[in-house]
């Protein structure tokens, strides 16, 4: 059962973050598809629920002067799904976002919810922080502030954001040429055990830019260290060291305890699918 | 060809017997019409909201209600102490079971309060401002660990025995965590073992799981008129009917148990759940009181019983079984529910379709601070068989012998007793095994990193024949047929509608089906056990022979000197064929009237000999696994239903696909946790049924050989896909990566872990034994 | 204390106007308070699939869907699948009558609402896609099998013409 809120209805940000700021016991939504359900479970309390939905500038999906690719806060997982701009831009967000939870979470929930609520099972972060992608986040008498997805991510269930503060967008820098993109995800129960993204560069033959982020086994989406040593290797020469690279990477991820998965097993996930993301990301450089 | 409801010129319409004919059910489940005990809603209706332990085992040293008594929209906050006029304790195998929590609570999740509001939200709010006092006791959650000497004593006063036959007094001095202990033997094993060449032994688990009925419980109970009428998704109407009676002192005949349609049961909704705890609420309240559990609620109701099994077989060097015995430790909960029973099938389902000189088994249903553990299909079925087929692959291996030839060696043929004094075995298991290895492809190579097995099963099927039906002719010559077997999808109102129909010879839209409400339908045992098409079957057979045998008579009263003889659809009086209806209005001298038809089944004649009939199974599997990540995938199954004849072939066909694909749950991925008091994973997050991307390529076909005790040869169905399929699963999974695994579920980081270390051991892989199937 | 919601929405092509109030779900007041109980709620966690309701042709998890957020959509249940004048069962509810495709039929309305938005989409998907779509509807009965044949035969007899358009 929902506990008993206020529901309100801003028509502007400003409007809302008034709200945020001056209520107590408020939270804003837009899906509802986690908030709703941690406050049905009891661990949430809310008396206030601000509604994002009618707010325009929060929503829409813009590719920005440069390039880069501008997901309003309150678009759901469909819209980025079946969206022609970023199946042109960013194909592999949308062949992510075709497999978040099921369909109907898809339908309603939002990627800004999806990471603001910072569920350790997120398949859009781990993608999103290896894109090096931004959040914006508005307060109401402060000045809009971005930071990195990465920062933004602190702990499990925890950002940066302050209590009275909104996201309102996530920003992807266009790619550099020659960028490779690949995600790999696996599942035992409803979320991912283990989620893998690999974005390198393939410049005159050679890794450069690579960063491959581990999701889903830790607290947060990891951008492992073990990708620098990518930087200057010839594809050749990557196609030899994937299997150490693959092991280096999971050695730095923390699992966490709830399936209560041998941890040597999951380190194996984790190698395994930054293998084959690494593998996915080659592949595309023969196309 | 039928003419209409009145009349019927030349022959009776052709028997809707064996034809796939529209479910009964079909239209109102497809429009969302159909009511299930959710839609129910009574005039003054309450809701109720249940306070649950969160200690494993702890004293109860005080409630305090008062806050919550007066908050808004509460009507009554009961506990046991509101109680006295109410007979506590249930449990139709043991009487353990209190309705709610007296003086101590015995698992976390165990009801020690309720209350009751104008609405579910108000309940909820009030529920939380109950405060209990408890005083934490040691608990112990480990059915091993629950038989050791220091172990906390769940009942120091044993309970009664409940209204279950079939428990013989334990012998010698026992545990007192144990609720009950079933043996099953015959011959002499130690002799038997003794002679043989070749002794296998082993343990194997099965797990605890979650039947997961997609309704969760549900039920509306309401005093009146010196009356008590519940509502409740039950399986089994006529039981919880007896122990309500019991429990509020009232005759049989005051207590009206009805249900509506069901949302799944698979055995969770056996026996007597939350309806003496809505009907105490009732009381208390003085209006009618409605309690639905979520799912998480469910899962703390019942759950399945896990198994800890050793066994031992002993074979001849040329495979001969000579011999098998076990040992199964079995977790049966807090309080004994169904336990007793699941422990007791797992001896006689263990040993399989094979004959051997001599079997002893053992079992102990053991109490232990978790959930109670009840009936989940197959009862038994499903983990003795995991442990006979796995150990039957395993010895075929060791004697090299193929383990389809090795099966076949010891198969049982029809008309052997499995055991002495058993109904003769009434399966050919040597021609359905013939269907699924060819149907499977046995034999056949494989790419690497897949595998074929196929096992059998065979399960002492149909609980007791004790039924009853009633057929009603009307005086158009349309029929109601009236039974108390439950329709909880397994098509039950489909099914006895056809042989209704056939047996009168009218057409089937011309047979009306009552079913499941205690104040009008008459006695029926339970729905379970896959008994309905044999025992309802034949009650309604009989029932419907009463009806003929009436009519007759008053077909010679109305016409004296004609030759009157009973044919489908009416009588033959002379020449003509009178339909029934005109009979039933000649007789009273009226437009109205009817004949009521009585079939009576119990334990004699054809139902005599125990059990009903075999439920045999025959399944192949060919499973591929992935060995980077041990993640196993059913990629083919095919199941053989021997069901002797099938009423109706597409409902047959769905029991063992539905049977299957469940068990392929706990082959794979289903397994309830507990880490200290608490049940981890009771949810569904964290707890993974199987999905339609599971679903593999699936043959399951129908063997009828008309060679059971039901109408026209009929057996049952339901509960033979689930024995075979997680042994299946598991052997092929050594057929295709060498790992042997006698612990389900075979989740993937076992899988896994299992490959580790075989590598590691470096045991020859399977890529060196190409004669693997 | 909350305020009540005025609600106007859509309900299997009927306007509706009622007072909600802000924590009551799509589910709750389809059933409590329009009468329409053939939408079922298990899992109550959006995991299930058996509370599934078309909003605006799409499909939700009513359980967890705030009726205040339906103001100005189209919701559709199963009681709105069919063509309320005359009776007639839409394709895809006429494909599970005849595959038998449901036993207790408790998932059953979800199950139909679902692929009934998966066919407007896609009128003919491939098997891979039906099986796709659906893993998010749990079934305890059937295996699946029946379902997504069901499924298939419905979208080979082609779009519904008529009656129910989500």
């Amino acid at each position: 059962m929902i506990p008993v809120f206020e529901l309100h209805r801003p028509s502007d940000l400003d409007e809302a973050l008034s709200l945020m700021t001056g209520l107590d016991e408020v939270a804003c939504y837009a899906g509802g598809t986690e908030l709703i359900q941690v406050m049905k479970m009891g661990f949430a309390d809310a008396r206030h629920l601000i509604d994002l939905k009618p707010i325009a500038e929060l929503g829409g999906i813009d590719v920005l002067p440069g390039g880069a690719l501008r997901i309003g806060a309150t678009v759901t997982h469909r819209d980025i799904e079946h969206s022609a701009v970023v199946a042109e831009r960013l194909p592999t967000l949308v062949a992510l976002e075709h497999h978040v939870a099921n369909v109907r979470i898809r339908n309603v929930g939002t990627l800004g919810g999806n990471l603001c609520f910072a569920e350790p099972h997120s398949d859009p972060a781990t993608l999103l922080v290896a894109c090096e992608a931004t959040v914006t986040l508005a307060g109401e008498a402060a000045p809009r502030r971005t930071l990195s997805l990465e920062d933004f991510l602190v702990d499990a269930f925890t950002t940066d954001r302050a209590d009275a503060e909104i996201l309102t967008e996530v920003t992807i820098p266009a790619l550099a040429a020659d960028t490779r993109l690949s995600y790999r995800r696996f599942a035992l129960t409803e979320r991912p055990a283990v989620s893998v993204a690999c974005r390198v560069r393939v410049v005159d033959g050679r890794l450069a830019d690579a960063r491959i982020v581990v999701g889903a086994v830790g607290p947060k989406a990891v951008s492992c260290r073990a990708a620098a040593s990518l930087d200057g290797l010839s594809t050749d020469a990557l196609r030899k060291a994937i299997g150490d690279v693959a092991v280096a990477c999971a050695e730095e991820v923390e699992p966490l305890d709830e399936l209560d998965l041998d941890p040597a097993y999951l380190r194996n996930l984790v190698a395994v699918h930054v293998r084959r993301a690494l593998a996915d990301a080659l592949a595309e450089v023969a196309a | 060809m039928s003419t209409g409801p009145t009349g019927i010129t030349g022959t009776a319409p052709p028997s809707p017997v064996g034809e796939r004919v529209q479910r009964r059910d079909a239209h109102a489940k497809v429009t969302g019409t159909a009511i299930f005990t959710a839609d129910i809603v009574v005039p003054g209706m309450c809701h109720a909201q249940v306070v649950r332990s969160p200690y494993a085992h702890a004293r109860l040293r005080a409630i305090r209600t008062d806050r919550a008594r007066t908050m808004p929209g509460v009507v009554a906050v009961v506990t046991s102490e509101d109680l006295d006029d109410v007979e506590l304790l249930y449990g139709h195998a043991v009487r353990d079971h209190p309705i709610m929590a007296v003086d101590r609570v015995r698992f976390a999740g165990e009801p020690v309060a309720a209350v009751v509001a104008t609405d579910p939200v108000a309940a909820a709010a009030a529920a939380q401002a109950v405060e209990v006092d408890y005083e934490e006791l040691p608990y112990v959650t480990d059915p091993m660990e629950a038989l050791s000497d220091e172990a906390p004593v769940l009942h120091p006063i044993a309970g009664a025995m409940g209204q279950q036959r079939g428990f013989a007094e334990v012998e010698g001095p026992r545990h007192p965590n144990i609720s009950s202990t079933s043996r099953h033997a015959f011959g002499d094993v130690a002799a038997e073992l003794e002679r043989a060449d070749f002794v296998i032994e082993g343990e194997y688990e099965y797990p605890m799981v979650y039947a997961y009925a997609m309704e969760p419980y549900v039920a509306v109970a309401r005093f009146s008129d010196r009356t008590l009428t519940v509502w409740s998704a039950s399986q089994h109407p006529f039981l919880v009917q007896a122990d309500l009676a019991r429990c509020f002192g009232l005759p049989l005949s005051a207590v009206d148990v009805r249900v509506p349609y069901i949302g799944g049961g698979y055995g969770s909704k056996s026996y007597t759940k939350i309806e003496p705890l809505v009907a105490a609420l009732a009381l208390r309240a003085q209006r009618p009181v409605r309690l639905a559990l979520t799912v998480e609620e469910s899962i703390l109701t019942v759950r399945s019983v896990p198994a800890r099994m050793w066994i031992r077989s002993g074979f001849t060097r040329d495979g001969t079984l000579l011999a098998r015995e076990g040992r199964f430790w079995m977790n049966g909960g807090a309080y004994a529910e169904n336990s007793p029973r699941v422990a007791n099938k797992a001896t006689k389902r263990f040993a399989g379709p094979y004959r051997m000189r001599a079997l002893d088994v053992q079992s102990w249903a053991i109490y232990t601070n978790t959930a109670p553990g009840s009936s989940y299909r197959g009862l038994g079925g499903p983990q003795g068989t995991f442990a006979g087929e796995t150990q039957m692959d395993e010895a075929a291996e060791r004697l090299a012998i193929d383990p389809v030839e090795l099966r076949r060696l010891n198969l049982l043929r029809p008309g052997e007793r499995p055991w002495p004094g058993a109904r003769p075995f009434d399966a050919d298991l040597h021609a359905d095994l013939d269907i699924v290895v060819k149907r499977l492809g046995y034999g056949a190579p494989l790419p690497p990193g897949r595998g074929r097995a196929i096992c059998l099963s065979s399960a002492d099927a149909g609980a007791e024949p004790t039924s009853s039906a009633i057929v009603r002719l009307h005086a158009d010559g349309s029929v109601t047929a009236m039974c108390g077997s439950a329709e909880m999808g397994q098509g039950s109102t489909t099914v006895l509608a056809q042989i209704a129909a056939a047996e009168l010879g009218v057409s089937l839209d011309m047979v009306r089906l009552l079913n499941s409400d205690t104040s009008i339908v008459s006695y029926d045992r339970s729905t379970g056990a896959s008994r309905t098409t044999t025992i309802m079957g034949l009650a309604i057979q009989r029932a419907a022979a009463d009806v003929r045998e009436q009519l007759a008579a008053w077909a010679m009263e109305l016409h004296p000197d004609a030759t009157v003889e009973s044919e489908r659809g009416g009588m033959r009086i002379d020449d003509r064929l009178v339909p029934w209806g005109e009979i039933v209005r000649g007789w009273f001298g009226a437009p109205g009237g009817e004949v009521v038809g009585r079939g009576y089944v119990r334990a004699d004649g054809v139902t005599r000999e125990s059990p009903l009939f075999w439920e045999v199974g025959c399944l192949g599997v060919e499973v591929s696994v992935e060995r980077e990540t041990g993640k196993v995938r059913v990629e083919r199954i095919v199941t053989v239903g021997d069901v002797g004849r099938a009423i109706h072939p597409q409902l047959a066909e769905q029991q063992d696909i539905g049977g299957a694909i469940m068990g392929m749950g706990p082959a794979l991925h289903e397994e309830l946790r507990y880490v200290d008091q608490s049940m981890v994973n009771g949810n569904l997050w964290n707890y993974r049924v199987p999905r339609t991307t599971d679903l593999p390529e699936v043959d399951a076909v129908l063997a009828e050989r008309a060679d059971g005790i039901g109408p026209y040869g009929a057996k049952g169905s339901g509960e033979a896909s689930i024995n075979p399929i997680g042994p299946a699963i598991g052997n092929a999974v050594r057929n295709a990566v060498g790992i042997r695994l006698r612990r389900l579920p075979l989740t993937a980081d076992r899988v896994w872990i299992a490959l580790q270390e075989m590598v590691a051991d470096e045991r020859p892989s399977d890529t060196e034994d190409a004669a693997r199937p | 204390m909350s305020s009540d919601i005025d609600l106007e929405f859509e309900v299997n092509r009927r306007p509706i106007r009622l007072d909600v109030r802000p924590n009551e779900t799509l589910a709750a007041v389809l059933r409590n308070r329009l009468a329409l109980t053939g939408t079922k709620v298990s899992c109550d966690a959006q995991v299930c699939g058996t509370c599934t309701v078309l909003v605006d042709g799409r499909p939700v998890s009513s359980c967890t869907f705030l009726a205040a957020d339906a103001r100005g959509r189209r919701v559709t249940s199963v009681e709105g699948l069919g063509d309320a004048e005359t009776g007639h069962l839409s394709h895809v509810q006429q494909a599970f009558v005849e595959r038998a495709a449901f036993q207790c039929g408790y998932c059953t309305p979800g199950f139909l609402v679902s692929a009934t938005a998966l066919l407007a989409e896609v009128p003919h998907p491939t098997r891979e896609q039906v099986v796709e779509y659906l893993e998010g509807n749990i079934c305890r009965c059937t295996g699946y099998e029946a379902i997504v044949s069901a499924v298939l035969d419905a979208a080979r007899v082609g779009t519904d013409d008529g009656a129910a358009t989500p």
